[in-house]
């Protein structure tokens, strides 16, 4: 299969270096999970793939093309979804879609319909003409995720999507990203922990400080953990380990 | 209007096409941004009387009015120099202002780059949307301040001088935007992102200040100018001020400024100027600025540690007012967090600090009422009681500010009080107007006590320290009386709902009773001396009082 993201020796630095010497390939049709903690570089790097960063050291090239060059032809063919729901929040989702849709030179008639089947979908529709200043932090995500499927990309990136939904957004979110799996695209999302979306990864990357420390399927990367190289990072993401310890000390504190 | 904007805009698309821009893109983020910016409350008339937020169109109404205002000294047709200097300072200054204060959210905001630029549109067709949108934006409100301007040029001096004005106008908001543009720049190179929030803050509040000060200010002092406009010779440091390079381009079209080296310098000054500054930014500064931004962005993250911090050192001077002020437990809680709100709010500076403003303005109010027909300023003002004005002007402030630390956007957060033991609420209003009257009352009092001191000799102390006693009683009783509201406990659009009326009339009978007492006590021998035992009294009987509000006392709306 052809590659959809190929990276070799991808490093940023603003002040200090953020990412150091990334080396990965993605396959067309994989789900990717790229995991790491906070700060651990996994925004920038969807950044750089998404064109949005153009000054950085190695190669990044996505779908075939060189993200320097060519960062517009690669946009129109991949979704991004940003992790801070950043969108014109005094419009409503409706307004703001059909925004979107002209941005990709799509026809209105048809971006209108996609857009309210969307809305639908996702369990929007009675609020799809109210402004979206009033919307609660899921609802948004919901918004940012139509925006980036209106125009059927190719490869989705997904920064954090889980944020903020409540616990039936997140099972249909991951059922939509299973659907479209199924339908041939590749999907490149970050998570700050290993949650339940582990179980859709084909594959997971686990970065760490801007490097990349681990790279396989969920279960080959519990062995690794097992064995040891991995233990204490795995915990954490993993959210197991010392938080019982934590909670007994907590009654310490209170008392 | 914003349909006949984007269809002139279709007439100008070749232009954006051959300097391949995708015009469909472009039309597409300037209508949106104009959408998203008539449902934005404009910065500087941020909120209409009625609550809700001000429409754009309203505004631009407001403007032209206050333009044509200014415009009548058009009328004083002996000098063009001055009238017109004066013109075009009015529009220079207020475009600077409205364009800080009301573009704050568009030139520093990086939600373009977030949502636009993941999208299929280069970065060059994104800053030429922006770029239109700023330009049709300043364009409607140049155009609204100066209509009065343009049609008594036009009417007054003809054709030319109506053509020589509209040019003037392109290069004065030439230079306002670069200008404005330099000097965000300028600031966000040395500073964070914090700081040139609140940097923004203080212009904004300024900018409701000067708006208040000249709706009182300019027909007092039109009245005054006649004298001012015999200046007719153009001076040398006209020369360091940009409005006068316009106004001499009209004096010398007008044959009343002699030509010689430095009008003509200045003529030139005015048209090489706007340029060269334009040239210079976009040379020097916009690279540079955009990789800014995305740094404030990251930097974001490590400022609010700090900021935190800063905020804890509230505590440290506070315990040295808890013996000052013998602040109860509650009421220190409700100090120290009125305080720190104070500190850290801009939206409740922006709501409290232009009342301080108004003092200045007030101040010039009563100095240009007296000057209106003698010379002798000072002697007269001498022999007045003018400085009454001054002092319970700072209890008017400070029932401006008690009023204003009711109300907060987090006003949720008065579960706190509800949910914790407390018996006696009435501390943490007490509380917070022993902040209030540390924070605004304490510092403006003792501005104004040595101006009067100055103006008015020493013998107004006794007055001064009587004033002081009233000013804190005049919002106490008000308190008492009628806003017994907990501190942050309100949403901020319930300000000006309700009883808006009689609340501004029961202020005044409470000043005007106070103030009319301390006169009538300024008239009796050794009545100021008695006054200031009797209200010093009263001040602590209110006090204790409101100390001693319950629960069912408490307003809540």
């Amino acid at each position: 299969m052809a590659a959809a993201i190929e990276v070799q020796q991808l490093s940023k630095r603003y002040q200090e270096k953020i990412l150091h010497e990334l080396n990965f390939s993605v396959s067309e049709g994989e789900i990717i999970g790229y995991i790491g903690p906070n700060g651990a570089g996994k925004s920038t790097t969807i950044k750089i793939l998404t064109g949005l960063i153009p000054d950085f050291e190695g190669d990044a090239i996505v779908a075939g093309m060189d993200v320097r060059q060519h960062a517009i032809e690669i946009k129109r063919i991949i979704g991004y979804i940003p992790e801070n729901a950043a969108l014109y929040d005094v419009l409503t989702p409706l307004e703001f879609l059909e925004f979107v849709g002209h941005l990709y030179g799509l026809e209105k008639d048809k971006t209108i319909l996609k857009a309210n089947e969307l809305l639908k979908l996702f369990g929007l529709e009675t609020s799809r003409n109210d402004r979206m200043n009033t919307f609660s932090k899921g609802m948004r995500q919901k918004v940012l995720l139509i925006s980036g499927l209106l125009h059927n990309p190719k490869i989705m990136f997904l920064d954090e999507p889980l944020s903020g939904l409540d616990a039936n957004a997140v099972i249909l979110v991951k059922e939509v990203l299973q659907q479209l799996k199924l339908a041939g695209k590749t999907i490149f999302y970050s998570s700050h922990i290993m949650d339940v979306v582990e179980k859709i990864s084909d594959r997971i990357m686990i970065i760490n400080q801007g490097k990349l420390i681990a790279n396989g399927t969920f279960a080959e990367l519990n062995e690794q953990a097992q064995s040891g190289s991995l233990e204490q990072l795995f915990t954490n993401l993993t959210g197991t380990g010392e938080h019982k310890e934590k909670a007994m000390q907590l009654i310490d504190i209170i008392k | 209007m914003q349909k006949f904007i984007l269809l002139l805009l279709d007439q100008l698309s070749f232009l954006y096409k051959k300097s391949d821009i995708d015009y469909e893109q472009l039309r597409s983020i300037v209508k949106i941004k104009f959408e998203i910016n008539s449902r934005k409350a404009s910065g500087m008339l941020g909120q209409s009387a009625s609550g809700k937020p001000t429409s754009f169109t309203f505004a631009l109404v407001i403007y032209a009015v206050f333009g044509l205002v200014t415009a009548f000294v058009l009328f004083l047709q002996n000098s063009a120099l001055i009238s017109y200097g004066i013109l075009y300072s009015y529009i220079l200054v207020f475009t600077i202002m409205v364009l800080i204060t009301d573009f704050s959210s568009v030139l520093l905001d990086t939600s373009d780059n977030t949502i636009v630029l993941p999208k299929p549109v280069s970065s060059k067709t994104v800053f030429a949307a922006r770029n239109t949108f700023i330009i049709v934006y300043i364009a409607q409100i140049v155009l609204a301040l100066s209509a009065g301007g343009i049609i008594i040029t036009f009417i007054l001096f003809g054709g030319l001088a109506g053509l020589l004005f509209l040019t003037s106008l392109i290069l004065i908001t030439l230079l306002a935007t670069n200008l404005t543009f330099a000097l965000y720049l300028g600031v966000m190179s040395f500073t964070s992102e914090e700081t040139m929030k609140n940097a923004i803050n203080y212009m904004q509040i300024a900018m409701t200040v000067l708006f208040m000060g000249s709706y009182q200010l300019l027909p007092r002092l039109i009245d005054n100018l006649e004298n001012f406009t015999q200046q007719l010779n153009f001076e040398t440091w006209m020369i360091f001020i940009p409005p006068f390079w316009y106004a001499t381009m009209q004096g010398l079209l007008q044959h009343q400024i002699e030509i010689a080296v430095l009008p003509l310098l200045s003529v030139v000054l005015g048209i090489v100027m706007p340029f060269g500054l334009m040239v210079g930014i976009q040379k020097f500064f916009i690279p540079f600025f955009n990789n800014k931004l995305q740094d404030l962005a990251i930097q974001n993250k490590e400022e609010k540690s700090k900021k935190t911090q800063t905020v804890h050192s509230a505590f440290s001077p506070s315990f040295v007012l808890k013996k000052l002020f013998q602040l109860k437990p509650l009421e220190q809680a409700a100090y120290v967090l009125t305080v720190q709100s104070l500190k850290a709010d801009r939206k409740l500076k922006l709501r409290i600090y232009p009342a301080l403003g108004y003092i200045v303005v007030f101040i010039i109010i009563i100095f240009v009422s007296v000057n209106k027909n003698n010379e002798n300023l000072f002697v007269d003002l001498h022999a007045t009681h003018h400085y009454l004005w001054l002092i319970y002007f700072c209890g008017f402030l400070l029932n401006t500010a008690q009023f204003e630390t009711s109300y907060s956007e987090n006003f949720k957060a008065r579960w706190i009080y509800e949910s914790s033991v407390i018996q006696h609420p009435g501390q943490l209003i007490s509380g917070s107007l022993k902040a209030n009257q540390m924070y605004f009352m304490v510092p403006a009092y003792v501005l104004v006590s040595i101006g009067v001191l100055f103006f008015w000799g020493p013998s107004t102390a006794d007055d001064l320290v009587l004033g002081f006693f009233n000013c804190s009683l005049i919002t106490l009783i008000n308190v008492w009386l009628n806003q017994r509201l907990l501190p942050f406990s309100l949403p901020e659009d319930a300000r000006m709902s309700g009883n808006n009326f009689a609340r501004g009339l029961l202020i005044m009978v409470i000043i005007a009773a106070l103030c009319g007492l301390h006169y009538l006590a300024i008239l009796v021998p050794y009545g100021v001396s008695v006054a200031i035992v009797i209200f010093f009294a009263s001040y602590w009987f209110v006090l204790n009082k409101i100390q001693h509000l319950g629960w069912k006392q408490i307003t809540t709306q």
